[in-house]
């Protein structure tokens, strides 16, 4: 069964198509990315799948849900995002177990600040790290409890936006280690934007290509690693990397 | 969880604040014209506090033998034309330029935050609808507004300080939506937005607490700003009514002979500018430590 499933999807800023027609799907406890130079739209097909951009056509369906029509906070227990900037995503006046417990909060799950706790120990940071505040942690450590945080109301899918592309090259390998073993331990689903041809090929079972808003292929691990493919374009994408 | 897990996390929630005060006064104390500004504000709170400790003369007693009095050893700043003592009226002052000041702040600030996060998050009609009310209040002149408000109400320092409110709060509410605009697409707020939190929760929790830095700078410089209004107000007649000894209403009455007896007027003068100063540094240095545009990224 799919989990994600987009059809004809078409966003506009303004008058411009951001995204023109794009389709996918994405099995259960698959790993799909969405590689593309910036621009290309990839970031923008996150966000209108978790309804953050109000103005797009076609189809989107999140684990048989339709996120523009789906009560947000029933979404956002199948659904979360992580995203590009972990110096940008956490509130500089919250200390971090709040941040991490507060999804929770406005969710009414029992004992936030104790699942919070078992959070941080997933993520492999020390609980003493629930009081600090935001500018007291790495990049790397930030982007750990960004991942906390989208974990916190246990989702199904994890759509992650650039999630390494902030960090130092030693930090990224880290998360990515990370964020491999999250999938195989909790059984989620991922779509992976990225514009690094490496980091999805060592994430991803498939992969699609986007330029100018608009899909060039899709490809699976082995075809990328083979070097079977079809368009130029990619195979100038992948000589770049 | 444990009551005991409970109490453990609170010290530890405290302890980690304190430390972020810490920092925060570490670096306040690095500007030496803001401290001066702070040991300025502190005095004026001490004095207002210990008036009846600090005044040497009762402050509405005459003494028509020693009217006009130049500053002795008996009156340490001279006597008004009613011989009564300038320091201690000066000392009691001190009490009403706080209660205005008070007054206004408590009120202006909360109103204008609130209506320009709540118009800068939601935006559409409700944005269009608050800021054109924004923009009414601020394009009548401030004074003007101030005086047709008392001049309705009846002159005293209660109606002053309301009337300095209404026309205080919209620079506020310009302030926070400008700040709201930039916060509502900033990624925390998407985080708690995808987590299902209703609107309310992400003005008030996650916009508000953000805009409050600025808020905070600009109320330290409006308070100078408050100060001289209500001193204008004073002045001509339409705040604090005689005999209190409104610093500005003092100056009012020093008016009269200040060519002759310079210290009845000067006296209160002084007190005005060096209050106003004090407010003026702390609020610069606050804006150096707090003001997002000037603090880079840490």
């Amino acid at each position: 069964m799919s989990m994600i499933g987009i059809e004809n999807l078409t966003v506009r800023y303004g008058g411009n198509a951001v995204v023109k027609n794009v389709s996918f799907s994405v099995a259960e406890g698959e790993s799909f990315g969405l590689v593309g130079e910036s621009g290309s739209g990839k970031s923008t097909i996150l966000r209108t799948v978790v309804g953050l951009v109000p103005d797009w056509s076609g189809s989107i369906s999140v684990a048989g849900l339709d996120p523009h029509k789906t009560e947000r906070k029933q979404l956002a227990r199948v659904v979360q995002m992580v995203f590009q900037d972990p110096y940008a995503s956490l509130h500089p006046r919250y200390v971090i177990g709040h941040q991490i417990a507060e999804p929770m909060i406005i969710n009414g799950i029992d004992n936030p600040q104790r699942r919070a706790a078992e959070l941080l120990d997933l993520i492999g940071l020390p609980a003493a790290f629930q009081f600090r505040y935001p500018h007291e942690l790495s990049g790397g450590q930030r982007q750990r409890v960004a991942i906390a945080r989208a974990l916190a109301l246990s989702p199904r899918v994890l759509l992650l936006d650039e999630p390494t592309s902030a960090l130092d090259v030693s930090i990224q390998a880290e998360i990515l280690n990370l964020l491999n073993r999250l999938r195989r331990e909790l059984g989620l689903t991922f779509v992976i934007v990225s514009h690094d041809l490496a980091v999805v090929s060592y994430m991803c079972e498939r992969l699609m290509v986007l330029r100018n808003a608009e899909t060039v292929e899709v490809l699976t691990r082995e075809q990328l690693r083979s070097g079977t493919i079809a368009d130029p374009y990619t195979e100038a994408l992948l000589a770049a990397s | 969880m444990s009551l005991e897990n409970q109490i453990d996390t609170r010290t530890a929630l405290r302890a980690a604040r304190i430390t972020e005060l810490k920092r925060f006064a570490a670096r306040f104390m690095r500007n030496p014209l803001g401290v001066l500004g702070l040991i300025i504000v502190l005095l004026l709170l001490f004095t207002a506090a210990f008036a009846p400790f600090l005044a040497t003369h009762d402050p509405y007693l005459p003494t028509l033998s020693a009217r006009l009095s130049a500053p002795n050893a008996e009156f340490w700043f001279g006597a008004d034309e009613l011989g009564r003592d300038i320091y201690s009226r000066l000392i009691y002052g001190s009490r009403l330029t706080l209660l205005i000041v008070g007054l206004v702040i408590v009120t202006s600030a909360p109103i204008g935050l609130v209506i320009g996060a709540v118009s800068g998050t939601a935006g559409g009609w409700v944005d269009a609808v608050f800021m054109r009310i924004t923009d009414v209040f601020l394009s009548i002149p401030k004074l003007l507004l101030a005086l047709a408000f008392v001049a309705a109400l009846g002159p005293g320092i209660v109606n002053a300080a309301l009337a300095i409110t209404l026309t205080a709060w919209p620079p506020y509410a310009r302030l926070a939506r400008a700040e709201a605009l930039v916060i509502r697409n900033s990624d925390f707020v998407n985080a708690v937005r995808l987590a299902g939190a209703s609107e309310a929760r992400i003005v008030f929790l996650h916009i508000i607490p953000m805009c409050l830095s600025s808020v905070i700078v600009r109320m330290t410089f409006d308070m100078a700003g408050i100060i001289l209004t209500a001193a204008g107000l004073g002045f001509i007649g339409l705040g604090a009514q005689p005999p209190l000894p409104e610093w500005g209403a003092m100056i009012s009455t020093g008016r009269k002979f200040i060519f002759d007896q310079w210290w009845v007027a000067t006296i209160p003068g002084a007190a005005i500018f060096v209050v106003s100063l004090g407010f003026n540094l702390l609020g610069d240095a606050l804006r150096d430590l707090l003001d997002p545009h000037l603090r880079q990224r840490n």
